[in-house]
C-alpha cells in the first residue's frame, strides 16, 4: 500500500468549476462551502442527488442546525482529545432505516471538523455512489490531490477544495459497498486513514437496511446513530443497539433530528421540549 | 411494538402534562375537526327531530276522608300529609283527573269543532297548522279558564262508569307506550297534580293525555282491588280453613266408628238406646220379683236377710246412679260399690256362722233365687255400661256437628260482609275536584335550544377527539423527544433541529 500526498498548492486535476471564493465570508464550520442553490446547477446529477444536495444546502443555512452540529462537533473533538495513544479517529454515522438524514449530517460534520485547519479530515460515502461523488465534485469544486491509498485494483483517492485543503473527500474504484467493506485489506486501509487523518467520517449505510456495516463497525472508534423524531421507531432504535453490540461497538450517541416544536413551548415547559 | 413499549409510553404521556399538551397540539386539526363535526351533527339532529310542544294542566283533588279503604288520607297534626299514604293520595287525584267528566270538560271541549262556549271562541288566527291550532287553543284556554269553574261546575264532578273492557285494554296498551317517553307528572303534598305531556301535534298531545289518564285510572282500580283483597283474602282463608277443619274432624270420627263395625247413624243409635232401656227395666222388674220372693220366705228371714236387704237397697241406689248417667269411675258409684262389698263380706260371715242347720230345701230354693238374681244383676250392669258408652259417642258426635255448623255460619257471615265492602267501595268513590290551573299548550317548542345542543355536541366531540389524540400518541411508536431515547435506552442524545 503506497500513498502519495500532494504538496499544498498543487492544483493538478482541479475541477473546471472552482469553489466559492474563500474570502467571500468567514468559513464558519466551513458550511458556506455549500452553495445556497446546491443541486440545481449540477449538470448530469440525478434527481435523487440533486434533492440530496438541496437538503444539504438547506441544512447548512439553518441556524438551529448549525448550532446542533456545533455541539456534536465539540463532542467528537472532546473524544479525540481524550483518546489513548496516537492516530486518528474513525467516526461512523449511520441511519436506522434510511431517510433520517445521516449522509447529510455526516458530510456536514466532516466539514465542521475541517473548520479547524489543524485537523485533517477525511469523508467516505459508505454507499460508494459514483454519481453522488460527481455531484459533490461539481458542487463543491473538488479536485484530485496527491492522497492515494492502494486498495483493490484502483485504490482510494482523495479530492479536496483548494480553499479548504484539510478536508478530503475519498473516492474508491467502481465497487459496491459490500465488496468494499468486506475486503481483507479493510483493516490496513483504515489503519492508513488513522495515520493520515485526524478524523475519518464514515457515512455508513442504514443499519437495518444494509448489512455492510458488520465489516466496518468493529473497526470504528465512534458510532453515532441518526434518528428522526416522528419517523424513527423506538423498537428500531432498540434493534440497532443490539446490532451494534453484536459487532462490538457501543453507540456513542444519537443525533436526533427534531421536528418543529409548538410555539407555546417557548414559554411552557421550555426545558422539556429543548 | 411490544406491550412493554406501549405501557411505558402510556405511563409517560399520562404522567407528564407537556406530553399531553404536545399530543393535543400534534392532533389539533383532528380535534378541531371532530369538535366541529360534533357541533354540526348535534345541530343536524336537532333540525331533523320534529318539534315537540308541551301541554300542561293542574288539578287539585279534595278527598280528605272521603276515599274508601286505603285511599283515605289523613292529615298529621302539623298539617302535613302522611307520607306513607302519599301514593294513595296521588292515585286518588289521578282518579279524578282521569275521569271522563273532568277530561271532557277541560280538554275535549277546547277542540276546534263543537265549541262549548259560544261567543268565547274565535276562528284560528294562525291557519290550520298544528302550531296555529295550539296558539288558538292557548288563547281560548285563557278566556275559558276565567269562567270554567262556574260554567262547568267541576266541584261536583263524579267518576264515570268504567270503559268497556276491550277498549280499556287497547287504551292501556297505547298509554303505556306514551307514558314511557312522553309524559311527566309532578305531584305535590298539597294535593296538586301537574300533568305534562309532550307531542309534535295538538292531537298527539290530546291523545297522550287521554292515554295517560286511562292508564292511571286502570291502575287506580287495580290498586283499590288489591288493597281490599290484601286485607280480606287472609280472613276469608282463615274462615274457610276453620270450616274445613271441623268437617274433617267429623269425617274422621265417623270413619273410626265405621271401622269398629258399630252403627253410627243417629236413628239407629237412638233405637239401640231405647232397646237397652227396655231391657234394663225388665231386669229391674225381675230383680224386684226375686227380692220379694226372697223376703216372703219365713225360713230365711234372719240377720243375714237384714244385711241382704241393706245391700239390695244400695244396689238399687247404684243402678239409679248409673241410669242417671254416672260413670263407673264416678265417686258416687265407687262409694256405693265399696259399701256393697262390705255388706257382702258381712253376709258371708253371718251365713257361715248361723243357721248351719237350716232347712236344706229352703236353702236350695234360696240359692236358686240368689243365682237368678245375680244373673239378672249382671245383665243389668252390662246394659247400663253399654248405654253409657253409647251416650258418650253420641255426645262427641253432636259436638263435632256443632263445630262444623258454627264454622259454616262464620264463613257465610264473612262472605256477606265482603260483598257489602265491595259495594261500599264502588259507591263511596265520590271525590271532589277543582281546577287549580288552566289546561294550556305552550307555543314555544319544548327543548328546542340550538346553541345549547350545539355546545353539548361540540363538547362531546372535543372530549372524544382529545381521547383519540392521546390514543394515537400512545400507539405511535416513534421517537419524539430526546427523553424517549435517553430515559429508555440510556443513550446520549444530540438534538438537532433542521427543516
Amino acid at each position: 500500500m503506497t500513498k502519495k500526498r500532494k504538496k499544498p498548492g498543487d492544483t493538478a486535476g482541479r475541477s473546471p468549476k472552482g469553489p466559492p471564493p474563500a474570502s467571500r465570508s468567514a468559513p464558519d464550520l466551513l458550511l458556506p462551502l455549500v452553495p445556497r442553490r446546491a443541486g440545481r446547477a449540477v449538470p448530469g446529477a440525478s434527481r435523487r442527488d440533486r434533492a440530496f444536495l438541496g437538503r444539504l444546502a438547506k441544512a447548512a443555512s439553518d441556524r438551529e442546525f448549525r448550532e446542533g452540529l456545533r455541539r456534536l462537533r465539540d463532542a467528537v473533538l472532546r473524544s479525540y482529545l481524550a483518546r489513548e495513544g496516537r492516530g486518528g479517529r474513525i467516526v461512523a454515522m449511520a441511519g436506522v432505516r434510511g431517510g433520517e438524514g445521516a449522509s447529510t449530517f455526516a458530510l456536514l460534520l466532516a466539514m465542521a471538523l475541517g473548520s479547524s485547519r489543524h485537523y485533517r479530515v477525511a469523508y467516505i460515502d459508505g454507499r460508494l455512489d459514483a454519481g453522488r461523488f460527481e455531484a459533490f465534485t461539481g458542487t463543491f469544486g473538488l479536485s484530485k490531490n496527491s492522497f492515494h491509498v492502494e486498495k483493490d485494483a484502483e485504490g482510494v483517492s482523495g479530492y479536496y477544495n483548494e480553499s479548504v485543503p484539510n478536508v478530503y473527500f475519498l473516492r474508491s474504484g467502481p465497487l459496491e459497498s459490500l465488496q468494499f467493506f468486506s475486503d481483507k485489506q479493510l483493516q490496513g486501509f483504515l489503519g492508513a486513514l488513522r495515520d493520515e487523518f485526524d478524523f475519518t467520517i464514515l457515512d455508513v449505510p442504514p443499519l437495518l437496511s444494509e448489512s455492510s456495516h458488520v465489516f466496518v463497525l468493529p473497526s470504528v472508534d465512534e458510532l453515532y446513530l441518526v434518528a428522526a423524531s416522528g419517523k424513527t421507531k423506538l423498537i428500531d432504535i432498540d434493534e440497532c443497539i443490539g446490532l451494534a453490540q453484536e459487532t462490538g461497538v457501543d453507540i456513542s450517541g444519537v443525533v436526533l433530528r427534531q421536528r418543529r416544536v409548538p410555539v407555546w413551548s417557548r414559554r411552557l415547559w421550555r426545558g422539556y421540549f429543548g | 411494538m411490544t406491550l412493554t413499549f406501549l405501557k411505558r409510553r402510556l405511563t409517560r404521556i399520562l404522567s407528564r402534562p407537556p406530553e399531553i399538551a404536545y399530543a393535543v397540539w400534534r392532533q389539533s386539526w383532528l380535534i378541531i375537526l371532530l369538535t366541529l363535526i360534533g357541533a354540526g351533527a348535534s345541530y343536524g339532529w336537532l333540525k331533523k327531530r320534529p318539534l315537540v310542544y308541551e301541554g300542561h294542566a293542574q288539578i287539585i283533588v279534595d278527598l280528605w276522608g272521603s276515599a274508601p279503604g286505603d285511599l283515605s288520607v289523613t292529615r298529621a297534626p302539623t298539617g302535613r300529609v302522611d307520607r306513607r299514604q302519599m301514593t294513595s293520595l296521588m292515585e286518588a287525584q289521578a282518579a279524578i283527573l282521569m275521569s271522563d267528566t273532568v277530561f271532557d270538560l277541560l280538554l275535549d271541549q277546547l277542540v276546534e269543532n263543537g265549541t262549548p262556549l259560544p261567543g268565547l271562541l274565535e276562528a284560528p288566527a294562525s291557519g290550520d297548522s298544528d302550531v296555529g291550532k295550539m296558539a288558538w287553543i292557548g288563547d281560548v284556554a285563557d278566556r275559558v279558564h276565567e269562567r270554567i269553574e262556574g260554567i262547568l261546575d267541576l266541584g261536583s264532578a263524579r267518576l264515570p262508569p268504567d270503559l268497556d273492557d276491550a277498549e280499556l285494554v287497547l287504551q292501556r296498551q297505547k298509554a303505556v307506550g306514551a307514558l314511557k317517553s312522553r309524559s311527566r307528572v309532578a305531584q305535590y303534598p298539597s294535593g296538586a297534580v301537574d300533568l305534562f305531556v309532550y307531542g309534535t301535534t295538538y292531537e298527539g298531545i290530546k291523545d297522550q293525555l287521554r292515554f295517560w289518564i286511562i292508564a292511571y285510572r286502570t291502575r287506580l282500580d287495580e290498586m283499590a282491588g288489591e288493597n281490599l283483597d290484601s286485607r280480606l283474602d287472609p280472613q276469608e282463608t282463615r274462615y274457610s280453613e276453620q270450616r274445613a277443619g271441623a268437617e274433617a274432624a267429623l269425617g274422621d270420627f265417623l270413619a273410626k266408628e265405621n271401622e269398629k263395625g258399630e252403627v253410627y247413624e243417629t236413628w239407629v243409635s237412638e233405637a239401640q238406646l231405647e232397646d237397652i232401656n227396655h231391657q234394663i227395666v225388665q231386669r229391674q222388674f225381675e230383680r224386684q220379683e226375686l227380692r220379694s220372693e226372697s223376703r216372703s220366705s219365713p225360713t230365711r228371714y234372719s240377720e243375714v236377710e237384714s244385711l241382704k236387704r241393706q245391700r239390695d237397697e244400695l244396689e238399687l241406689e247404684l243402678n239409679a246412679k248409673r241410669l242417671a248417667g254416672f260413670g263407673e269411675q264416678s265417686t258416687a258409684v265407687v262409694d256405693l260399690q265399696r259399701r256393697m262389698g262390705v255388706l257382702e263380706e258381712q253376709i258371708r260371715v253371718r251365713t257361715e256362722s248361723e243357721d248351719s242347720d237350716a232347712d236344706s230345701v229352703a236353702t236350695a230354693a234360696e240359692s236358686a233365687r240368689s243365682a237368678q238374681l245375680a244373673r239378672v244383676r249382671s245383665e243389668l250392669a252390662g246394659l247400663l255400661a253399654a248405654k253409657a258408652r253409647l251416650m258418650a259417642r253420641l255426645e262427641e258426635r253432636r259436638e263435632l256437628e256443632a263445630n262444623l255448623e258454627e264454622a259454616e255460619e262464620k264463613l257465610a257471615r264473612f262472605l256477606q260482609m265482603r260483598k257489602e265492602i265491595d259495594e261500599d267501595v264502588e259507591t263511596e268513590a265520590d271525590m271532589k275536584v277543582k281546577t287549580a290551573d288552566k289546561p294550556s299548550v305552550s307555543l314555544e317548542p319544548f327543548g328546542y335550544r340550538p346553541f345549547l345542543t350545539m355546545g353539548i355536541g361540540a363538547g362531546v366531540g372535543l372530549v372524544l377527539a382529545t381521547l383519540l389524540a392521546l390514543l394515537i400518541e400512545v400507539l405511535r411508536g416513534t421517537t419524539r423527544f430526546q427523553h424517549d431515547l435517553s430515559s429508555d435506552f440510556g443513550l446520549k442524545v444530540y438534538p438537532v433541529r433542521w427543516k
